[in-house]
């Protein structure tokens, strides 16, 4: 698969994930490692969108 | 003295301004900012121009009275930026290559470059985006208020006032430099960068400290947020569900658009990006500044609701230090925060000032024809960003407050959102045209206005509030806040959808109900990448020559700058002799010369102003077209002329030439080939051309020819080719590739000759060069046999004359009869090669030839055999050599008596006549005739099929016929007998001369 339909392919989870009804789920006032389920879930994911762009678009090198 | 003071404080933030005019001065003068690195930095950092003052302030105090919602204003652009390498390369590389200066001109350029598209999205997107603005100068204003705690200073001295005025004249000086918005803004930018580490270093910094100093880190903060179920909703999304989740949905897509297609957002990721492979880059460096900005708004918002009065949760960063008493921080805080509000400030009322300029004042200045267009739009930008900065303060004075920060942010979103369909739907719809996008953005406009702007004033108590109650006019259903009834959504995300889907339908709806001009088509297919064909993209373009070009911009430029851009659009390109192409060309680089100043439509109009031609040159430009014209007409005429010259000479050539496909299935075969495959072209067409080969040419031809046409090489070579009925001959095949211009195959042109007759010919020719040197070496050998051979017979001739015994006489009478045999073939093989002149004289036939029946009368006779002479109906004369005629006659004459010899009443005939020019002479007889076989070959020496014979007789005779240029015919029936006709032409006479020399 190229990279041009991975990421749109990744938007469209990105989308879901980041909304209704899925955030339901973590939607509860408990804490994992000490820190909001649904902080961290919002958080890991960011970090995952950004890890990902790192790798597919080859770091800094442009 | 506390640094907190009045004269400190406004001594820090003068301090910190004139360090930013510092860096944007130094910035521009530098080259150390050229390194590949450092400018792909400062593009993310200065794309962080996102994160203003309300990201500062406002993050944290969203967060405390709504939670966890403040992030989908940074998660929807982290979320976009999966998109960022392809959507924003897009935008660059269409902005770069028509040179688009903002949102508007992007919006009126992909549009045909209609100026009132222009002029509506300019003023809308600036009503949209003021209070924006305003509220960036209240947080300014506020943190000035916090950090003084000093009000009545304030009251009579407002800093916020001098920093507006500062701003506004840094803007003019970094960034309304020149018009020309595609030239890179260094200065403006670099400093732009600065501020963003800036903010962050600050937010991370009083982040650090509330969390790890006033409180015992991330865990202790996060526990003390479940363990209070008070706090609970900064963790959770609140209840009830739908309306909670639609808002958070609703945030996500408008701050996905905001993030591109906010003016200043558009301004340093698009119009100012230097390098396309920074979009890369930012497509992940940009999220995780965003990541890194928000990492401690939660733990600061809920230290700000464990330590300090709720209502000032949006000055929670700045009040957290102030309160614990830490002065440095709060001042790094202060100018965390002024950073951010400034940036934001000058960026986007740079942009707008452009927007404003060319989208409305340009295309009024235009219409009234003014001169100098050029230096009065760098004018009016600058004054736009002056008024704009004046328009915000006088907003943010005038609200004093009573806004909600974080809904007036919201709210200029949405509107320029409303921006996002007529851009994204331009870069993939081709049809989507002009009147769509007036469509969808008036009525996303006016829903924007009316669902989220009419409740906003109510509150303000600017309208009443029964609209809210009882709708518009008393219809419920007009709601604004529930319209046509639909409830159950909060107030933002009612209001996105209704003016998405207007904006949406609008678009849609009128762009499918409409028709397109065809400067439209032209920039509809530049934007999508989808071209319909030639015929939209040839027509309504002006030409333009280089005079005509120097006075446009002398007339609407003006000045110094005038020369300089009609050199630069000229180029070195004299201004005679230019084709008409190479004047469209200049007309569209003047275009986008003129565009990335002026704006799309303002440089469509100028270029397409022909009221400023002279007559002179008007009457010029009707002759450059009808130039084209005829030029085209020309160059049709000599196509077609070549093109019928090309199909005689292919119809007319004897080889065959061929077309095929790039399957290699014929095409067309001309004439020749119909006649050597013996079938017409229908029944060739289709079938591939190798199958014209047989299997068992040369070996690999054909899959040489295969890698030759699938390399694009041709090849040639003989083959064997075969008919379509199974005949074969051999062949010499040409084969090349048609090549369209961009080099790939297309099909194959081959051209096949027919090397029969041609080989026949070698065959013949070599045989025959064997024949003569095997002949040359028979007479060598000949004329070396016939000296030993005089000795031998004299010796015999004197051996006979002495007497001996009967055997001794009878053997040497024996030997001397076959040494006279020896003798008579070696002549006659030295008759036959030696090379023989003729002597030609005038002769009467008849005695010639009844000499030579005579001679041989009686000898046939004794065999048995008669020969008989016609009489003569006339003298028949001829110029012949006789001696060599008699010898011919002789000859042919004895081997008919030899025919007859065996048959009973052997009878040969003999005849000759005259015709005019030639004499035909008949030796006819009635013997046993000869094969078809031995027809062909009794002229060949050593064919004989006599046993004592030479074989060279008839060879003689054959020769002799030859050098007269006669021709002799043989016609023979085995059993029945056989008829030799000599022809010979008889030769210019000399009648006085003709006597007979000799019998």
């Amino acid at each position: 698969m190229k990279s041009k339909d991975l990421l749109v392919a990744l938007f469209a989870l990105g989308a879901i994930l980041f909304s209704w009804p899925l955030l339901t789920v973590v939607n509860r006032p408990v804490a994992v490692l000490g820190i909001p389920l649904l902080v961290l879930y919002l958080f890991a994911l960011w970090a995952g969108i950004i890890g990902v762009l790192f790798w597919l678009t080859g770091g800094d090198s442009g | 003295m506390s640094w907190l003071d009045y004269g400190p404080v406004l001594s820090i933030v003068v301090g910190y301004l004139l360090f930013l005019f510092g860096v944007a001065y130094w910035a521009e003068r530098t080259h150390r900012l050229e390194r590949p690195r450092l400018r792909m930095l400062t593009y993310v950092l200065t794309a962080s121009v996102y994160c203003t003052a309300w990201t500062f302030y406002g993050s944290v105090g969203l967060a405390a009275n709504q939670g966890l919602e403040f992030l989908t204003i940074y998660l929807g652009p982290a979320l976009l930026a999966l998109l960022w390498p392809l959507l924003l390369r897009r935008l660059v590389r269409i902005v770069k290559e028509q040179r688009i200066t903002s949102v508007s001109d992007f919006i009126s350029s992909r549009y045909g470059k209609s100026a009132p598209l222009g002029a509506l999205v300019a003023g809308l997107v600036v009503v949209g985006l003021i209070p924006y603005i305003a509220l960036q100068l209240q947080a300014v204003s506020q943190s000035f208020k916090m950090i003084l705690r000093q009000e009545a200073i304030l009251d009579r001295f407002d800093p916020t006032l001098l920093v507006a005025v500062v701003l506004g004249v840094f803007g003019i000086l970094f960034g309304a430099r020149s018009p020309d918005f595609t030239q890179a803004q260094r200065g403006l930018l670099t400093a732009v960068a600065v501020e963003s580490v800036v903010k962050l270093l600050a937010f991370l910094t009083a982040g650090a400290y509330v969390t790890w100093v006033l409180f015992d880190g991330f865990g202790d903060l996060f526990g003390r947020m479940v363990a209070d179920p008070a706090l609970h909703r900064l963790i959770t999304l609140g209840e009830p569900p739908a309306a909670s989740f639609s808002r958070w949905a609703a945030m996500l897509v408008v701050s996905m658009m905001a993030v591109v297609f906010l003016p200043r957002q558009f301004h340093v990721l698009v119009v100012q990006n230097q390098d396309e492979r920074h979009v890369a880059v930012a497509s992940w460096m940009f999220p995780l500044y965003l990541l890194l900005i928000n990492l401690f708004v939660l733990p600061i918002a809920a230290a700000g609701l464990l330590m300090l009065p709720p209502a000032q949760a949006d000055q929670f960063v700045l009040l957290l230090p102030l309160s614990a008493g830490n002065q440095a921080l709060s001042i790094l805080v202060f100018l965390g925060g002024f950073s951010a509000a400034t940036a934001m400030i000058v960026v986007d009322s740079l942009a707008l000032s452009k927007m404003l300029t060319n989208d409305i004042v340009v295309p009024i200045m235009l219409r009234n024809r003014s001169r100098d267009i050029y230096r009065t739009s760098l004018r009016s930008m600058r004054f736009c960003i002056l008024l704009i900065v004046f328009l915000g303060y006088g907003w943010a004075s005038l609200a004093g407050g009573r806004f909600l920060l974080v809904e007036m942010g919201l709210l200029s979103f949405v509107a320029v959102t409303q921006c996002a369909p007529a851009i994204l739907l331009g870069l993939v719809w081709p049809r989507g045209n002009r009147w769509g996008a007036f469509a969808g953005i008036s009525a996303g406009f006016g829903l924007w206005f009316y669902t989220l702007i009419v409740p906003t004033l109510v509150q303000e108590g600017v309208v009443a509030p029964s609209i809210l109650e009882a709708g518009l006019f008393g219809q419920p259903w007009l709601r604004p806040t529930e319209l046509l009834g639909l409830d159950g959504l909060d107030p933002l995300g009612h209001g996105l959808f209704w003016s998405l889907f207007a904006n949406l339908a609008g678009y849609v709806l009128v762009s499918l109900a409409t028709r397109q001009d065809a400067e439209e088509r032209l920039q509809a297919a530049a934007f999508t990448g989808r071209f319909p064909g030639a015929a939209a993209v040839a027509v309504g373009r002006t030409i333009l020559t280089p005079p005509e070009i120097e006075r446009l911009v002398q007339h609407y430029v003006g000045g110094p700058e005038a020369a300089v851009i009609a050199a630069e659009v000229l180029g070195a390109k004299a201004p005679e002799a230019l084709t008409p192409p190479e004047l469209l060309e200049l007309r569209i680089r003047l275009e986008k010369r003129l565009a990335a100043s002026l704006g799309a439509a303002a440089a469509r109009f100028i270029v397409e102003d022909r009221f400023t031609l002279s007559a002179g040159e008007a009457e010029r430009l009707v002759e450059s077209f009808q130039e084209l014209r005829h030029s085209l007409r020309t160059t049709e005429e000599e196509a077609q002329r070549i093109e019928r010259l090309l199909a005689s000479v292919v119809r007319s050539v004897d080889d065959c030439i061929f077309t095929a496909d790039i399957q290699g299935r014929l095409v067309t075969v001309n004439p020749a080939g119909e006649r050597l495959f013996g079938v017409p072209q229908a029944e060739l067409a289709g079938v591939q051309w190798w199958g014209l080969l047989a299997g068992n040419g040369p070996t690999g031809a054909l899959g040489r020819t295969g890698v030759a046409l699938g390399g694009a090489y041709a090849w040639r070579g003989d083959v064997r080719a075969r008919t379509p009925v199974g005949r074969e001959f051999p062949a010499h095949l040409a084969v090349t590739p048609i090549l369209d211009p961009g080099g790939l195959v297309l099909g194959t042109v081959g051209v096949l000759r027919d090397l029969t007759e041609q080989q026949e010919l070698q065959r013949r020719l070599i045989h025959q060069e064997t024949l003569a040197s095997l002949g040359q070496m028979a007479a060598g050998v000949a004329h070396e046999i016939r000296n030993p051979l005089g000795g031998i017979k004299m010796a015999m001739a004197v051996l006979a004359k002495h007497e001996g015994d009967a055997l001794s006489r009878e053997m040497i009478e024996t030997m001397r009869s076959g040494a006279g045999e020896i003798e008579s073939i070696v002549s006659h093989l030295l008759d036959y090669t030696r090379e023989t002149r003729l002597d030609r004289q005038p002769y009467d036939l008849e005695r010639i030839v009844r000499q030579v029946v005579q001679s041989l009368a009686a000898d046939a006779r004794s065999r048995g055999v008669t020969v008989a002479c016609e009489a003569f109906p006339n003298t028949v004369r001829a110029l012949v050599d006789g001696q060599k005629l008699r010898q011919v006659l002789t000859n042919v004459v004895r081997n008919a008596v030899e025919a007859a010899e065996r048959r009973p009443a052997g009878r040969v005939d003999v005849r000759c006549s005259g015709r005019t020019g030639s004499v035909l002479f008949e030796v006819v007889d009635n013997g046993v005739g000869m094969t078809r076989m031995e027809r062909e070959r009794m002229f060949l020496p050593f064919f004989t099929t006599k046993p004592t014979g030479t074989g060279l007789g008839l060879a003689i005779v054959k020769k002799i016929v030859d050098l007269h240029g006669g021709e002799i015919r043989v016609a023979s029936t085995p059993g029945r007998g056989t008829r030799v006709e000599i022809a010979l032409p008889a030769g210019v006479m000399d009648e006085a001369a003709s006597a007979d020399r000799r019998g």
